[in-house]
């Protein structure tokens, strides 16, 4: 079995092919010619692997805008609210004690989301003066 | 055009990567609420029971209410050749090599459907606890089905279905006399993840518990459409 064909029985691959997507969107809303770096931000409660979603990312990446880039995955701790004392603690996974009162999990406030933080692309250099610039449409 | 000609530029984005498929399945939702027909999504393992609950859930309901289904398979039609067996509207998607539904596929399914004459449906998502957790598919109410002969630790194990459920479904329960399985403990882990959901025992064999099945299927539909 092929590279390909394993990445794309992991549902971090179509987690990828969102990715690749949304950075490619915003891509073109600023007319960048491509996308060099991309910063993911992975709550520990989610289900994604980091690892299987760096190996998914190599192969969702290919053709796309994004072809050249590196990407950074960033673990984000949960936080939860206990569910007996109230207190906010951040834990590892979802049976994470309560420092206060030792009881299993809380409500999760964060740390439960896949969160496209940051992007770098390449855009052309602005027009020299005297030309009419393009609008940014983000701008 | 040279490498002169360009510059970088950093983007701060902030966006859920999920966003696309929350768009959808907000879509759906909204959809079926208008439509009055409840959007029940039933997530679990291979083989622990989906399709053997779905039957009997059409069968006791089928007098009272119009039910529909979604099924997902990454590969096959067998389990919806057994549910056109019992004479409801289904939808085949096959995945291929997808593991999970996404909203997408959902609302595609739902165009073959007669959404508007229906009262409930269920989607039988791909057999897997693990990454249909992650996918809105524009649900009322999520339910997970844990069977005796998994045992109790797969909550501990895949914690993230469970945690995002309104219903456990204990499945199996006529083999907990010839198994070492606790249902109390499956209780506490459950309850320490979520404390909201309900737990209901079943056995589609012998029926024990379907009636507290079909009674919160019940109590969905009006407290969806109140």
């Amino acid at each position: 079995m092929g590279r390909r064909s394993y990445v794309e029985g992991m549902h971090e691959f179509s987690l990828a092919l969102s990715l690749i997507e949304a950075v490619e969107q915003k891509a073109k809303e600023v007319g960048a010619t491509s996308v060099v770096y991309i910063k993911l931000r992975v709550g520990m409660a989610t289900t994604v692997v980091p690892e299987f979603m760096a190996e998914a990312f190599e192969v969702a990446k290919m053709g796309s805008l994004a072809e050249n880039a590196t990407l950074e995955i960033e673990l984000e701790p949960i936080s939860f609210l206990c569910w007996e004392c109230k207190t906010e603690f951040e834990g590892e996974n979802l049976f994470s004690r309560c420092p206060s009162c030792g009881s299993v999990g809380g409500r999760v406030i964060s740390g439960d989301k896949l969160i496209i933080e940051r992007i770098e692309m390449e855009v052309m250099k602005d027009e020299p003066a005297g030309q009419t610039a393009q609008a940014s449409p983000d701008a | 055009m040279s490498q002169q000609d360009r510059q970088l530029k950093q983007v701060l984005m902030l966006e859920n990567l999920l966003h696309a498929n929350e768009l959808i399945a907000k879509r759906i939702n909204e959809r079926l609420s208008k439509s009055k027909t409840l959007l029940i999504n039933m997530i679990s393992s291979p083989g622990s029971g989906k399709t053997t609950l779905l039957e009997a859930t059409a069968k006791a309901l089928g007098e009272e209410m119009h039910i529909g289904v979604i099924v997902g398979d990454v590969a096959t039609q067998r389990d919806y050749e057994r549910l056109k067996t019992c004479d409801i509207p289904a939808v085949q998607i096959v995945t291929g090599s997808e593991c999970h539904l996404e909203a997408a596929m959902v609302e595609q399914a739902l165009n073959q459907l007669p959404v508007d004459e229906l009262d409930v449906v269920f989607i039988e998502n791909v057999g897997n606890l693990i990454c249909p957790a992650e996918f809105n598919l524009g649900e009322h109410f999520r339910v997970t089905l844990l069977s005796v002969p998994e045992g109790e630790d797969k909550v501990l194990k895949y914690p993230h279905a469970f945690r995002t459920s309104d219903a456990l479904i204990v499945t199996k329960v006529d083999l907990l006399k010839h198994l070492n399985f606790d249902v109390g403990l499956v209780k506490d882990y459950a309850k320490s993840l979520n404390p909201n959901i309900h737990i209901i025992a079943v056995s589609a064999f012998t029926g024990e518990g379907m009636s507290e099945w079909l009674e919160m299927i019940r109590m969905w539909r009006k407290e969806a459409f109140k």
